[in-house]
């Protein structure tokens, strides 16, 4: 185990390698922070310029770009609830609450502080437990992975904000959203309205700048909202108290980020998702989770880091990417000759402890850069609305057209814009549409791929698996734990214990 | 609050107009020693990373290591199984300065879907590589070659994995089918989620390219069936693995992959893109990539790769009939 550490980091750690690093992420930040231009796309755009490069010093690089996006999005969901990526999306519910209430700062902080964690433990972890972790996500069948959707689709419990029904029914719309394109199991076309741009789905990121940024911003605009938001000084720093709550929450997102981010095809966004559903189910502070906590921050942004890292187990060890930035990283390594899969670690044990070894490094320099700029980037809040609206408007509607060249992305982006407005006029909550339209085509593939190796029944082989019938089991907990608390407090204590 | 809101509506609008305006795009009639300038996009159906968009990087950097004056980019349109980028590329039409890297679905597609475009709709430039499958299965699988396997699947339903329903995949699937064999198929998104579908026993055989396959060969994590090529593949680890053909199947499988150009382009333009991408396949990024992805090199150009595209989709309608 030490021996590998040793040797990536060795591979990791020269002049010029560590230089690429900083490039990669500083890029990645930048890439991040412009809306629509996704990690993926960011990664693919900048493979043939590595094409020169020794394939370890490329990857590493592609792989700074990856980890500093992810943290570029968060900024913009922090500042002005624009998430550049859809893993990003959960940072807005408490991100940009904290920053409305003055303070940024600390958000950006601590979002920074948390990924830096996550990364470190997933490293750890990674180096001692991938092949092992491997094995396990081998095991994760069909089946399995139809009890994992369930459990996601189960959190939307937790998302609904007090109303049952209204949050399943949500739940339900955005999975009907989602069903719009070709279906993976007979391709027949779905809700697509003979618009062959359709075939593939409505795409998330400009479903997301919608509901989200333009959303947001009609809101505001209606409110009428105009005053910049000063900050005190003293606002702008982590305190002591600020850590001591961020602590647990921070490990609790990374092991939540690092067992989803190993099975293949789950990715970073159901992590973050799920990271933030534990938080309001076992945080100390759930009561303030969804009011601007630290909690709410640090948790998804630690199951994102983790789960990026913990991606690369598939991706290397199985050659599934875990997600789409993976998959795109996947055909780089095929580009440079390197063949990912069972034998991978033995033949290449520099390139792939050396690639491993970097993204410690990678979110190191990011801490480095952020921590002191987190500061800086809480000013932008500062500048008069009537300019950062129209800037955040047409980066929005920039950065959806560029996704796919395509002005249906731009028009996808403006009617989900007041779908997004809608809801928060009418107090309806967005998680469970989202997360609805996240899981839903991840439920329908894995429900498909069951029901042809059950041969049309999938009841009989989720009860013939241990693993599925745990995870329901989990499921059904989550859903009727507190009702169950409920009902037994009730009886046991007359009085409400419940403070008002 | 008004103010605020009528400036930003006004700002964005006009950014918005002029970002509009970029994607018009008028084309004269090319003159006779026409060559394209700036900026080529050669547009990938499938999604960054699998195979189809490892070969469009190919050609494009064979072709920008010409230097002649042109820069080829790669974009990548993904969705419904390529239907959405080459109804898209339909309306590149006239335009010279767009290439198509495309596949063999471009004939299944619009044969099992209601799509608004066949390969006809396209100028065929070049062919540039053949592939093929193998089938592989779990070490303690009960057969040991694709004849055993086609028998035991008459028996009873073997479960096979497919990367897709109008790819190479579905193919070998068809063939087994017309010796006999009965399969019942698990879709999945690429073939290395079939090949790890194998490692972890949810299906009991997978079909899979020489180059994905060859890894979990040589670990000794699977063993190779056949090949659904016509010859063995010139391979020190795949070498030994004998074709359908000599295990007696009726069964080959082969799949193209070509450059092609929007309909309604001048012939100096098909003319001139026939002899570049000639002149960049005598690259040695392009002999790298036949030789480390295990593929046929192929050359048919202009009318003859036009004929080989009609003879393969009439085979094709035989199999999906």
């Amino acid at each position: 185990m030490i021996d590998n550490l040793v040797v990536g980091f060795g591979a990791a750690l020269t002049p010029e390698n560590l230089l690429w690093c900083f490039i990669g992420v500083l890029l990645g930040t930048v890439i991040g922070i412009l809306p629509g231009l996704g990690s993926a796309t960011g990664v693919a755009i900048l493979i043939p310029v590595t094409l020169t490069f020794d394939p370890l010093t490329a990857l590493i690089m592609l792989a700074g770009i990856y980890h500093g996006s992810q943290f570029g999005a968060t900024t913009t969901a922090i500042l002005v609830a624009t998430p550049g990526e859809a893993s990003s999306v959960v940072s807005t519910f408490d991100g940009y609450r904290m920053a409305r209430a003055g303070r940024a700062g600390p958000a950006l902080a601590i979002s920074a502080l948390g990924s830096f964690t996550a990364a470190f433990v997933a490293l750890v972890a990674l180096t001692t437990v991938a092949p092992f972790f491997a094995e396990i996500a081998l095991g994760f069948g069909p089946p399995e992975l139809l009890a994992v959707m369930f459990l996601g689709l189960c959190t939307i419990v937790v998302f609904s904000g007090g109303n049952l029904l209204l949050g399943a029914a949500l739940g339900l719309v955005g999975i009907l959203v989602s069903t719009v394109g070709v279906d993976v199991g007979s391709g027949t076309p779905r809700y697509t309205f003979d618009q062959v741009d359709l075939f593939g789905g409505l795409p998330y990121v400009e479903v997301m700048i919608g509901l989200f940024a333009i959303g947001e911003l009609l809101n505001q605009l209606h409110r009428g909202m105009a005053t910049p938001i000063r900050t005190r000084f003293r606002d702008l720093f982590l305190t002591k108290e600020d850590l001591r709550r961020a602590a647990p929450a921070t490990a609790r997102g990374t092991l939540v980020g690092f067992v989803l981010g190993c099975l293949p095809g789950a990715g970073t966004t159901l992590a973050s998702f799920m990271a933030y559903g534990a938080e309001k189910r076992f945080s100390r502070n759930r009561d303030r989770i969804g009011t601007g906590a630290i909690e709410g921050v640090v948790a998804p942004d630690a199951a994102t880091s983790s789960g990026s890292n913990a991606n690369f187990v598939p991706t290397l060890v199985l050659g599934v990417p875990g997600g789409a930035t993976t998959a795109v990283l996947l055909g780089a390594f095929l580009v440079y000759g390197i063949q990912p899969g069972p034998l991978l670690f033995e033949n290449q044990p520099t390139l792939v402890w050396g690639l491993l070894a970097s993204f410690f490094v990678g979110n190191a320099i990011l801490l480095l850069l952020n921590l002191p700029l987190a500061p800086v980037f809480a000013q932008l809040l500062r500048v008069r609305y009537s300019i950062l609206y129209p800037l955040i408007i047409v980066t929005s509607l920039v950065g959806a057209y560029s996704v796919k060249n395509s002005m249906l992305s731009v028009w996808i982006v403006i009617v989900f814009g007041f779908v997004g407005y809608a809801m928060k006029r009418l107090n309806l909550p967005v998680a469970p549409l989202v997360l609805g339209l996240v899981i839903g085509p991840l439920f329908e593939t894995a429900l498909v791929q069951t029901s042809a190796l059950g041969e049309g029944a999938v009841l009989p082989l989720l009860a013939s698996s241990g693993t599925a019938l745990a995870i329901l089991g989990l499921a059904l907990l989550l859903v009727l734990g507190p009702l169950v608390v409920r009902l037994v407090r009730t009886r046991t204590l007359p009085t409400p214990e419940r403070q008002p | 609050m008004k103010p605020p809101l009528r400036t930003a509506l006004a700002a964005s609008g006009a950014c918005t107009l002029l970002t509009g305006c970029a994607v018009l795009n008028a084309s004269p009639a090319p003159p006779d020693d026409w060559t394209p300038r700036g900026s080529v996009s050669a547009l990938v159906a499938f999604a960054p990373g699998g195979g189809s968009d490892r070969s469009a990087r190919v050609v494009a950097e064979s072709l920008n290591d010409l230097d002649a004056g042109f820069d080829v980019n790669v974009e990548n349109r993904e969705g419904g199984s390529g239907a959405v980028g080459w109804a898209t590329f339909m309306s590149e039409q006239g335009n010279g300065n767009a290439l198509l890297i495309a596949e063999t679905a471009l004939n299944t597609l619009p044969l099992l879907y209601d799509v608004p475009f066949t390969y006809r709709d396209f100028t065929p430039l070049t062919m540039f590589a053949q592939d093929s499958r193998m089938v592989v299965a779990a070490q303690d699988a009960p057969y040991d070659t694709c004849e055993e396997l086609v028998e035991a699947g008459a028996q009873d339903p073997v479960t096979i994995g497919s990367s897709g329903r109008t790819g190479a995949d579905s193919l070998v699937n068809a063939e087994f089918e017309k010796n006999g064999g009965q399969f019942s198929v698990v879709p999945y998104g690429s073939t290395g989620e079939v090949l790890t579908a194998l490692m972890g026993d949810q299906i009991e055989v997978a079909p899979a390219s020489a180059a994905s396959a060859k890894p979990y060969v040589e670990s000794g994590d699977f063993k190779a069936l056949c090949t659904l090529t016509a010859d063995r593949y010139d391979d020190p680890v795949l070498g030994d693995v004998p074709t359908a053909r000599e295990q007696g199947l009726d069964a080959e499988v082969t799949v193209w992959r070509g450059v092609l150009a929007p309909d309604g382009i001048a012939e100096v333009q098909r003319d001139y893109w026939i002899s570049a991408v000639r002149e960049a396949m005598d690259s040695e990024t392009y002999r790298d990539y036949i030789e480390d992805d295990l593929l046929i090199p192929a050359d048919l150009e202009g009318e003859e790769f036009e004929e080989y595209l009609h003879e393969y989709d009439e085979e094709m309608k035989e199999v999906f009939r």
